[in-house]
């Protein structure tokens, strides 16, 4: 069973790259701690899973690397071939000179379709040089133009192609600070696209990988080469082969399919966080001991904390009893601090690991209501240690993590597109809210292909009867997004959009409900918030809204795969009118 | 009074005897402890699964006190449906060829059983399922699906290679290649000394002699009712050896020219891909309709619904 990878952009190569390097140095280790025969074992099934035997001594990676400038390609390609024990195919890369430009737009509308049957055939033969394909793993930054752009394109072309096989796309959260201006925008872009084609999405954040560069492995100077290192050590503990639960005699043949059935069989909840225990620098191993106990403990304190290393974690957390209500923090504005799973997935590695005790894992107040922990939680074993790492775990979870640096990207990617000239209308929002606007053309921008168009909802309290269709809007905006394609010294971010709303088009507020609390009338909707009952795509079903810890609440999926357009559409200053306003918050409060 | 029919079986007993064989072929193990009832209802499920389609058998009490004439009709029906012995033989024997299983037949279920207009039946609270795990268990259903699907291309990706592999090697000139077992006993003939004694054993019993008898009569009776029935257009049913066909034009056998050798005729791939594939054509339209139909009622209820926004795909 093997799995193809696809290198994306600068970022997606050079992790690419460490991975590899990972793998292959683990496995070449002499610290594997087992018996000989597991080592063969383990060998063979990670050669299977990563490397192709060619007439070559040396293995060659099952990789297709792909960018829109040379330089990082090259670089990658001849640092493998040097060290000897791996390199990539010779054809299977494919770059071209001038980069994106950070341009989300350039990767996803220019570079992707100009240069698809190119990149899909080095895909293609890579698949066909598998006796099994068990699936794609694609490694891309959010933050540019060519992973995240380039990156969502060929997922979708990935998906279009192998509608059967798994999709696992490894994403990388931008800093914070970081920067690239438009990197809000490329991430909000990146993820409403790739949810629709991949199966999970395996986030890493580079202000946390940072850190723990920082205060557990002792790295003064942090380089991105560090940073790589860190995230390769961390997918390496995950991806190397394991016995899962059924099957304890060989090596699991289907690790991507295995991940996806325990985690995100769901398919609004696809994000997964990663964390592993113990990190620290290699000098520091031999000096080091670890206990089972001590490392359980730590990694699931780390996990309902949200904690993303072991130092620094808050023991306060605690998970809600059962049965208790759950604290309005609506009223405190206190956020809730414990962090709510859907589905986690232990990995442990290295000596004594059967006699690992995991209940603390399986107790149902870490999880949703509506998933027990039989199904929500599993486990993956070997007795052959990993990294030099006498004992290890590794945490795969699928929980709330992600909601607060989600918060932030919209947030700035909101704040940032308000700001934009011409949107002057939308910082004044009772005029806005009130007044009737037609088409209008700004010429001022440097865009001509559209017209910019504005959007203004009437909204009138006393009418509670005033509807809109978002439907219709949505799709229309939809259209209207995809044909203003980003051409030649026309940047994507440039366009504003906004759309008049056909006539008969009506706006209906809704305002849940607290805790069981009947609605509230809408003159007391000062601080209460509004939410939407949506129809989530695919489904089909109807989702309800979950009072959960905060007002809004969409589903994340109908949120990342609107965020284009809703971002647009819905400025409603909340808190301060009486009148009708609604903040988008960006809270999966559907746990 | 005319003398009872010989042969007759009590109807306790046939259903025993059609619950015992039954289990055997869906690979379980046949307790004799479990209740009649149970039998029963596992006998008509059964049935259901491989298309009995008579109302008559599935009104029989549940305690197994009537019905000898229904089972014995079934009974027969299995033996020529299903192959039943050849399945129950088939269990045991070492299979010398790569088998595949081919069934292009339309669903010609009776669904009288049930109305048109199904109505959800009233839960009370406590009975109530979360609709996200139900979603959650759907997944689940999706991905083991598609991990199946992978581990099948496997096996073609690896048969194929065999049967390249072992070109020309067979002596059977309509094969001209090994299949899997063949390959191995090649390689490992030590592993197959019990087929050789196993043979001998089935020999000395005179059971293939019996088996095909029986066989050979309920064949003939049942040629006699065909004749008396409609014409069925003959539908491809049932397993085949695989056997891999190059396209050479040297080759004496053409693609899908069948041999008179075999008892089976032979049938192409691209035939049955290609009967699959309108089937598929035709799930495909029912499905969309269906969708359309839950779309459209999904937007009666949300207008119904006061203070919704309802965005559909």
């Amino acid at each position: 069973m093997s799995i193809v990878t696809v290198q994306l952009g600068q970022c997606g190569n050079q992790i690419g790259h460490e991975v590899f390097n990972a793998i292959c140095s683990d496995v070449h280790g002499t610290h594997g701690l087992c018996s000989k025969k597991e080592n063969e074992s383990y060998h063979d099934a990670c050669k299977e899973r990563f490397f192709c035997e060619e007439e070559s001594e040396v293995p060659v990676a099952r990789a297709v690397l792909v960018d829109m400038e040379p330089k990082v390609i090259g670089q990658t390609l001849s640092m493998a071939a040097r060290s000897g024990y791996w390199k990539y195919g010779d054809q299977s890369h494919f770059c071209q000179k001038q980069g994106s430009g950070n341009n989300w737009a350039n990767g996803y509308s220019v570079h992707g379709p100009r240069h698809k049957e190119v990149i899909m055939n080095l895909v293609q033969k890579e698949a066909e040089k598998c006796d099994r394909l068990g699936g794609f793993f694609t490694i891309m930054s959010m933050a540019g133009g060519t992973g995240s752009g380039l990156g969502a394109y060929v997922t979708q072309c990935l998906r279009d192609a192998f509608p059967t096989s798994f999709i696992l796309n490894h994403v990388i959260w931008p800093y914070g600070t970081g920067e690239i201006i438009v990197q809000n925008y490329n991430s909000v872009l990146t993820l409403s696209h790739l949810y629709q084609s991949s199966d999970a999405l395996l986030v890493h954040e580079n202000d946390v990988i940072h850190k723990i560069c920082a205060q557990l492995m002792n790295i003064k100077q942090i380089s991105f080469r560090d940073v790589n290192q860190v995230i390769a050590h961390q997918l390496g503990s995950v991806f190397q082969p394991t016995y899962t639960a059924e099957c304890g005699l060989h090596y699991s043949r289907n690790p991507l399919g295995d991940l996806m059935e325990t985690l995100v069989p769901h398919p609004e909840f696809k994000m997964l966080g990663l964390r592993n225990i113990p990190q620290m620098p290699e000098n520091s191993l031999a000096y080091s001991t670890f206990s089972w106990p001590g490392l359980i403990k730590h990694l699931r304190q780390m996990l309902i904390a949200n904690a993303k290393m072991e130092e620094g974690i808050d023991w306060q957390v605690r998970p809600p009893r059962l049965g208790s209500s759950i604290p309005s923090s609506h009223s405190t504005n206190k956020p809730l601090q414990f962090n709510t799973s859907i589905a986690n997935l232990v990995i442990l590695r290295g000596k004594d690991m059967h006699s690992v005790d995991l209940g603390s894992f399986r107790d149902p107040s870490l999880y949703t209501s509506w998933l027990n922990p039989q199904d929500a939680f599993n486990t993956w074993k070997t007795p052959r240690a990993f990294n030099k790492y006498e004992k290890s775990a590794s945490l795969v979870s699928n929980s709330q993590f992600l909601l607060k640096p989600l918060d932030n990207v919209v947030g700035k990617a909101w704040n940032m597109f308000a700001s934009k000239p011409g949107t002057g209308a939308l910082k004044s929002p009772p005029e806005h809210l009130f007044s009737e606007q037609l088409w209008h053309k700004t010429p001022r921008t440097a865009n001509t292909l559209l017209d910019k168009i504005q959007v203004t909802v009437q909204l009138n309290l006393k009418k509670t009867n005033v509807k809109l269709y978002f439907k219709e809007v949505c799709v229309l905006l939809d259209t209207a997004l995809k044909t203003a394609q980003a051409s030649s010294g026309m940047r994507f971010m440039d366009l504003i959009w906004y759309k008049k709303l056909p006539k008969g088009i009506e706006l209906l507020p809704f305002l849940h409900c607290f805790q069981g609390q009947p609605r509230h009338s809408l003159t007391k909707a000062a601080n209460s918030s509004v939410g939407f009952l949506l129809k989530p795509p695919a489904s089909g079903f109807l989702s309800h809204l979950c009072p959960c810890s905060r007002s809004t609440a969409w589903t994340l999926r109908q949120l990342l795969t609107r965020l284009d357009v809703e971002l647009i559409i819905l400025n409603f200053n909340y808190s301060a009118f009486p009148a009708l306003s609604v903040k988008l918050e960006v809270h999966n409060g559907r746990f | 009074p005319p003398p009872p029919p010989p042969f007759l079986l009590q109807s306790l007993d046939f259903w025993r005897l059609l619950y015992a064989l039954l289990k055997q072929i869906h690979g379980g193990k046949w307790t004799e402890s479990d209740a009649i009832d149970n039998q029963i209802r596992f006998v008509k499920s059964a049935l259901w699964y491989h298309g009995y389609g008579r109302p008559e058998l599935y009104r029989l009490p549940s305690d197994g006190s009537a019905g000898s004439r229904e089972l014995l009709l079934a009974f027969s029906w299995l033996l020529h449906r299903l192959s039943l012995l050849e399945q129950l033989l088939a269990r045991n024997r070492v299979k010398t060829g790569d088998e595949t299983s081919v069934c292009t037949c339309e669903d010609d279920l009776p669904n009288s059983q049930t109305g048109t207009t199904e109505r959800a039946p009233e839960y009370g609270l406590e009975d109530r399922v979360d609709v996200r795990y139900l979603q959650w268990l759907n997944g689940r259903l999706r991905f083991q699906w598609r991990s199946l699907h992978a581990q099948h291309q496997e096996q073609c990706k690896l048969l194929h290679k065999i049967h390249l592999f072992t070109s020309g090697s067979h002596m059977d000139q309509t094969l001209g290649h090994f299949s899997v077992t063949e390959t191995d006993l090649v390689r490992q003939p030590e592993n197959y000394k019990q087929v050789k004694t196993r043979e001998e054993e089935l020999q000395k019993e005179g059971f293939s002699a019996t088996a095909r008898k029986i066989e050979e009569s309920v064949e003939l009776k049942l040629l006699n009712l065909t004749h008396l029935c409609a014409p069925k257009k003959p539908q491809l049913h049932g397993s085949c050896r695989l056997v891999y066909r190059s396209k050479h034009p040297a080759s004496k056998m053409g693609f899908g020219r069948s041999v008179s050798k075999e008892p089976v005729s032979a049938v192409s791939a691209t035939e049955v891909i290609r009967e699959l594939q309108m089937r598929e054509a035709s799930l495909e339209r029912e499905l969309k309709q269906l969708q359309e139909e839950c779309r459209q009622r999904l937007d009666e209820i949300a207008e119904g619904l006061d203070g919704v926004i309802c965005i559909s795909p």
